[in-house]
């Protein structure tokens, strides 16, 4: 699976959960943060799997990082084609 | 899972109070009373509107402070490890047990500060070019392995 294309759908999906986020450290605000942690620990996962994820791995690993942020999952699968 | 309570109001003093309530002086008390347990574990016990992230966040806040960064470095792993891998180091590296590691050492590396980046990326390569026993399940930070691959290197 591409995740770059992953993460622009992922990110138009949720921004609403996203959106409105308080400031935790560094002055960031935590929907740039998500972000930029999301794609790091899905392009390291891929260059230790040393492989492209497939999809349902792309999911495992962003469902299990939403849970960190206590982000409510509810993908709906079809739109994040 | 009503997450959205965790993003709303002042979190360092919720998360405080949450530690205060459970008797430690410390988020680095409280996890160390919990060793190895996943983050969300960890953000469960404090309450379900407090995201794990944010007590990753206070944790390398502290650690900074205390001069123990690499430590805490270090105890992440653990704690990934054991949400990816609660039996262990697998026996065989197939494509599924292969992903739960990579699954592991990915998140680890997002999760890590920029400090420490090169160093995570590359203990990652240790364990999958010379791999532990089967079975290894570090307990903590203090784990002999993990130590020989990320020393403390703090002043």
């Amino acid at each position: 699976m591409n995740i770059d294309q992953f993460c622009v759908k992922l990110e138009q999906a949720h921004h609403e959960a996203i959106h409105g986020g308080g400031n935790w450290k560094l002055g960031r605000t935590w929907p740039d943060e998500w972000n930029r942690m999301i794609m790091k620990a899905l392009r390291e996962a891929e260059a230790k799997a040393g492989r492209m994820l497939t999809r349902n791995e792309v999911l495992d690993i962003v469902a299990e990082r939403m849970t960190d942020y206590r982000i409510p999952i509810n993908f709906t699968p079809g739109r994040m084609r | 899972m009503s997450g959205g309570d965790a993003w709303k109001g002042n979190i360092k003093a919720r998360l405080y109070e949450r530690v205060r309530e459970r008797g430690c002086d410390s988020l680095t008390a409280f996890a160390e009373a919990r060793p190895a347990a996943p983050l969300y574990a960890l953000a469960d016990q404090l309450g379900n509107d407090v995201a794990a992230v944010q007590v990753l966040s206070g944790l390398l806040a502290e650690a900074e402070q205390r001069k123990q960064v690499t430590r805490f470095v270090r105890d992440v792993l653990v704690r990934l490890l054991s949400q990816s891998l609660p039996n262990g180091w697998p026996a065989v590296l197939d494509d599924a047990n292969r992903f739960k590691v990579a699954k592991a050492l990915g998140s680890w590396s997002a999760y890590t500060p920029e400090t420490h980046e090169e160093r995570v990326s590359q203990v990652g390569d240790a364990l999958l070019a010379n791999p532990p026993p089967p079975g290894w399940r570090p307990l903590g930070p203090d784990d002999e392995l993990l130590r020989t691959l990320l020393p403390d290197e703090e002043a």
